[in-house]
């Protein structure tokens, strides 16, 4: 995704989707990767559920954050 | 007169012809000739059937997707090949349609399956589409006007009218450093600068040091930056619509209110803007939880990274100029030290509603109850001149203090409002209370003891309930859709219960380490709408235990109420447990102590 793209974006992109895994742990450290290895800086887990073999989580990768100084405002 | 229209409805589908039936409905309605055809008749066959007759339109509606660009093609070639084309306009609508799918297959128009009705049939008769009346045609009202403020329990008015009595002749000779910064800050609003310089030594003696340092050194406080002029006109460069849904399905329905407080003004003015579209009917001004602890406030167009958008006239400004002028604004006077302060921007800006508590804001750990009490009366005399309604947070419940006892508090300064000639409004939490947690009165559902609330303040006291802040709260999880489930469910309780509004949160609201997000906010609005759709004008039926409670929360409340008469101090009262002891979870604060100070004669 290019950075007229990225500026566009409000403040955030959520990812949501199962990851399979052994614990909770393993699920937080995954999705940490995850976001890591898409690109985003700054990011945090909103959501996670654990349940036996597989996490529910919710993504956030932080495009901007409050205070920052947005691309959407610079088009 | 209205042209009478030949149309044929042709639906392109094996069942799905359900939007055509309710636009053909209409239309009939209207006094157009229609025909309409049974679904997944052969191409050949429907193209016959359009060309027995000249119709001036022809309504082809397709929900599958699979293979629909071939077949619609096909059936434009053949309308084109029987003549059809050049008598009739082909309008096609459906979920697999696009405008420029439309377009490029030859449709004279094209419309998603977002399309109404009304959109249609307004198309057809060549008028202009006014979406969403309700929402376009909601304007602000005055929500307290039609209530009459009436005691209705002799009893509660006899010693409402005593406690409030006592407080206002123990405050007539009393100041605080508060109201005399809002004396100061009335002055320099009145001379036309945020802070004049002939003022602002004055002002500064009664201020902490951070306010200080900020104004006299230009240290910004921590996480805080300023905001160029040319932020502030990108601001108006941004491509925005006059676009609205409605999130109410009936106008009889609670208006729905939202938090902006994101830190940063420019990001709370687009939150709005994006809101507005989505059908929100007004916003709180949310300040950083430090405004209420620091005796003073700041100036400027200032951002801050952490929770809560910095209180300064500038930053005030900003958000709501850029606010849809038919949306609600609250800027919360609820601000610690600084209450009086507050009070005084709220009347400045003449903004929809204020927030005050005395009671809540010195049960919490917060602010010195002597100090808070005394700086209310000032506000309150403040917005009563200005005419600024305000609401009356009773979230002291969430520590786990005893409803009735919260709802005392409420009441006491719903009283005192009244005496001083302003307009309160009752705002009690639908919330999975603590107190209740411990006593077992929501072990079966979350409907009894929430209406019970709304149904003892109704019985004790006739003024607008706005439930709040937000509904559901402790009851949301960090899942979004579960998040979103418990506000809607706790916003149809609400609209049940015939409230004038309510506050609700966003799909974050469990989320504690970021910023809420604009898209958790849609989420909550969509689940509010597919609500109110869903409710209209059915109500939720509580068990009889409902009135078991309320009954017993009227009963609570004036046995609190006469507890304080009988003391004959409601500051007292407040240091002594009355409104919640250390052990119910209230804890009277302590920013403020031994501040309050006998007034010069």
């Amino acid at each position: 995704m290019g950075a007229a793209v990225f500026s566009r974006i409000v403040d955030a992109v959520d990812l949501e989707t199962v990851l399979l895994c052994e614990s909770e742990a393993e699920a937080k450290r995954l999705a940490m990767e995850l976001l890591k290895e898409l690109g985003f800086k700054q990011g945090d887990i909103v959501a996670l559920e654990f349940t036996g073999m597989s996490a529910r989580v919710r993504l956030r990768g932080n495009v901007y954050k409050p205070g920052d100084h947005y691309g959407w405002l610079e088009q | 007169m209205k042209q009478q229209l030949s149309i044929l409805l042709v639906p392109l589908d094996p069942v799905h012809d359900l939007g055509l039936r309710m636009i053909n409905h209409r239309l009939q309605e209207s006094g157009h000739n229609t025909t309409i055809l049974p679904p997944d008749l052969p191409l050949e066959e429907a193209v016959k059937k359009a060309a027995e007759h000249s119709f001036d339109y022809i309504l082809v509606s397709r929900t599958m997707g699979y293979g629909v660009v071939e077949l619609l093609a096909r059936f434009v070639d053949l309308l084109d090949a029987a003549g059809i084309r050049a008598r009739s306009k082909i309008i096609i609508g459906g979920k697999a349609m696009t405008p420029e799918l439309a377009a490029e297959l030859g449709f004279d128009k094209g419309f998603t399956d977002r399309c109404t009705v009304e959109e249609a049939v307004a198309y057809i008769e060549g008028r202009t589409y006014e979406p969403n009346q309700l929402a376009l045609k909601r304007e602000k009202r005055d929500i307290t006007a039609s209530y009459s403020y009436e005691v209705k329990n002799p009893e509660l008015a006899e010693l409402l009218d005593a406690i409030t009595d006592e407080v206002l002749a123990w405050a007539e000779d009393k100041t605080s450093p508060g109201i005399q910064r809002a004396r100061l800050r009335e002055e320099m609003i009145r001379q036309g600068e945020s802070i004049a310089s002939s003022l602002l030594s004055e002002y500064l003696a009664l201020c902490d040091e951070p306010i200080v340092e900020y104004y006299t050194k230009g240290r910004l406080i921590k996480g805080t930056r300023t905001i160029t002029p040319d932020e502030v006109a990108a601001l108006n460069s941004i491509h925005k619509s006059a676009n609205v849904r409605s999130i109410q399905h009936l106008d009889s329905q609670p208006r729905v209110i939202i938090f902006t407080g994101s830190g940063c003004p420019l990001m709370d003015v687009l939150h709005n803007h994006i809101a507005a579209e989505w059908g929100i009917d007004g916003t709180i001004f949310i300040c950083p939880s430090w405004v209420a602890r620091l005796e003073g406030l700041l100036q400027g167009l200032i951002a801050h990274e952490e929770d809560g958008t910095i209180p300064t006239l500038e930053n005030i400004a900003l958000v709501k100029r850029h606010l849809r002028p038919n949306l609600y604004f609250q800027v919360r006077a609820h601000r610690g030290l600084n209450t009086p302060e507050m009070a005084v921007y709220a009347s400045h800006f003449r903004v929809d509603f204020t927030k005050i508590n005395p009671v809540y804001g010195s049960m919490n750990g917060g602010t010195d109850p002597a100090r808070l009490v005394l700086d209310a009366v000032d506000a309150i005399r403040t917005v009563s001149k200005a005419g600024v309604a305000f609401d009356i947070p009773a979230n002291d419940e969430l520590s786990g203090i005893p409803t009735a006892k919260n709802f005392a508090g409420m009441l006491f300064t719903a009283a005192l409002a009244r005496k001083l000639g302003a307009r309160p409004i009752l705002k009690p939490l639908l919330c999975f209370a603590p107190y209740a947690m411990i006593y077992g009165q929501m072990d079966n559902n979350f409907v009894d003891y929430n209406a019970a609330k709304i149904l003892a303040l109704r019985a004790l006291f006739d003024a607008p309930i706005w439930t709040g802040e937000p509904v559901g709260f402790l009851t949301h999880e960090d899942d979004r859709v579960q998040s979103g489930t418990t506000t809607a469910l706790h916003s149809g309780l609400a609209a049940s219960l015939g409230v004038d509004m309510l506050t609700f949160a966003s799909t974050d609201e469990s989320y504690s380490r970021g910023p809420i997000t604009i898209a958790s906010r849609i989420d909550t609005f969509n689940a509010l709408r597919t609500m109110f759709r869903f409710l209209g004008d059915a109500t939720f039926a509580p068990t009889p235990k409902c009135r078991e409670y309320a009954d017993r929360l009227q009963e609570d409340i004036i046995a609190v109420l006469k507890g304080v008469k009988e003391k004959g101090s409601m500051v007292d009262a407040l240091y002594e447990g009355h409104f919640g002891t250390r052990e119910e979870g209230a804890n009277p604060g302590r920013a403020g102590r031994h501040t309050v100070a006998k007034r010069a004669s």
